[in-house]
């Protein structure tokens, strides 16, 4: 039978997430921009 | 172990101060930027007003929203912020975020421990931090959803070393986060019922191990009753229709033209995206089962079927006394309101 590791090398997987993970950082600061609160809604919490 | 902790507690922190250095550095809106994500003020609203209707109604800041919509926030994440209060609110919603994301990347590498030791734990616990990029982001602005993956691990972990009385109150402490909590409950009904029914012999054992758990759906009805004296209204969560998200039949998502009434246009091509969603879901629970992981298999899949109803393709009524009227920052609202399929193909 088939398993994982006939899919992926586990050195791959590492290599992969390891080097996409920088994309999250992209994807995040894109995304904060397009989820806000309308401007005052912190002013009162000051 | 110990180092792998302290490991852990240095990626974390050097990823935290890559970020919020990069808003406190060179964004003209400083951390304010990132204070005003969804949902943090949402929370922070609750945690300033304790639901106490005419505070909010004094202070709301989103007037299309009605009081009752600040049910949907339960009340586990505004308590925290309330208690690091001392700090301002803002900046306590980011602080206990990111306390619980800290949190949770800790009890994951203890729960892959514990399921298998020989896995690689510590690159699983790093790789918590930025997978999936959705969650992220979410850990990284104000959400309950650290709080309430942190709790879930641990009542996962003690799940795991027989500890059901630990595990039960994890559990019921992860539903005073988020509604969500409940299906957790349902899950594991299924599962005990499966259990009761092919191993009938050890019915008391299993029932005996069964029992914590209803510390789930008492601490739903206890959040329910908190409702109920300040909203007046025991079932002001179900009554809640501003985002109609659930619809029958399963996978109309997929089908649908809109999102929140807005044509989706070309962009139809990036749903897409979708399917690979649930693609590496079931993935993932076909992989639970085929490791006998039964509980959290079932558990999986309890949480999963629902999550094919998902489609937002409009949204309900709004605050009676606003709905009627073209306000702009209601309009800016709803496109900018996200919600984890809106995200991915816009």
């Amino acid at each position: 039978m088939l398993g994982l590791s006939d899919f992926f090398s586990k050195k791959a997987v590492f290599f992969t997430i390891l080097f996409t993970s920088p994309m999250a950082f992209l994807y995040a600061v894109g995304y904060i921009n397009y989820n806000l609160a309308p401007y005052p809604a912190t002013l009162f919490l000051k | 172990m110990r180092k792998d902790v302290i490991r852990i507690i240095n990626v974390f922190l050097t990823v935290a101060i890559l970020f919020y250095g990069y808003y406190i550095l060179f964004h003209p809106q400083g951390l304010e930027h990132v204070y005003r994500n969804w949902d943090g003020p949402g929370y922070a609203v609750v945690a300033k007003t304790l639901y106490d209707v005419k505070m909010i109604e004094q202070i709301n800041p989103f007037p299309f929203l009605a009081p009752s919509h600040y049910a949907y926030q339960f009340p586990l994440y505004p308590l925290f912020i309330r208690l690091f209060s001392f700090i301002g609110y803002s900046e306590s919603m980011i602080f206990v975020s990111q306390l619980f994301t800290l949190g949770y990347s800790i009890a994951l590498y203890f729960l892959v421990k514990a399921v298998n030791p020989r896995a690689n734990a510590l690159f699983v616990s790093i790789a918590s931090i930025f997978v999936t990029p959705r969650w992220f982001i979410v850990s990284h602005v104000g959400s309950t959803e650290p709080a309430f993956l942190f709790f879930i691990t641990l009542f996962a972990l003690y799940f795991y070393k027989k500890n059901y009385l630990a595990s039960a109150a994890f559990a019921a402490l992860a539903q005073l986060a988020k509604p969500q909590g409940i299906i957790f409950f349902a899950g594991l009904a299924i599962y005990f019922l499966y259990r009761f029914i092919t191993d009938a012999p050890r019915f008391r054992e299993y029932l005996r191990t069964f029992l914590p758990y209803l510390l789930i759906p008492a601490a739903l009805m206890a959040t329910f009753t908190v409702y109920y004296f300040r909203f007046g209204d025991f079932f002001v969560f179900m009554k809640n229709e501003a985002f109609p998200t659930m619809q029958w039949p399963p996978l109309k998502i997929l089908t649908s033209p809109t999102v929140y009434n807005a044509v989706i246009d070309l962009f139809v091509v990036w749903k897409e995206a979708i399917v690979y969603t649930y693609f590496l879901y079931a993935l993932g629970i076909a992989l639970l089962f085929e490791k006998k992981l039964h509980m959290v298999a079932v558990v999986s899949l309890t949480y999963f079927l629902p999550v094919l109803l998902f489609c937002p393709d409009r949204y309900g009524p709004l605050h009676p006394a606003y709905s009627p009227v073209c306000d702009a920052r209601i309009i800016r609202f709803f496109l900018k309101k996200g919600s984890v399929f809106y995200d991915s193909f816009y």
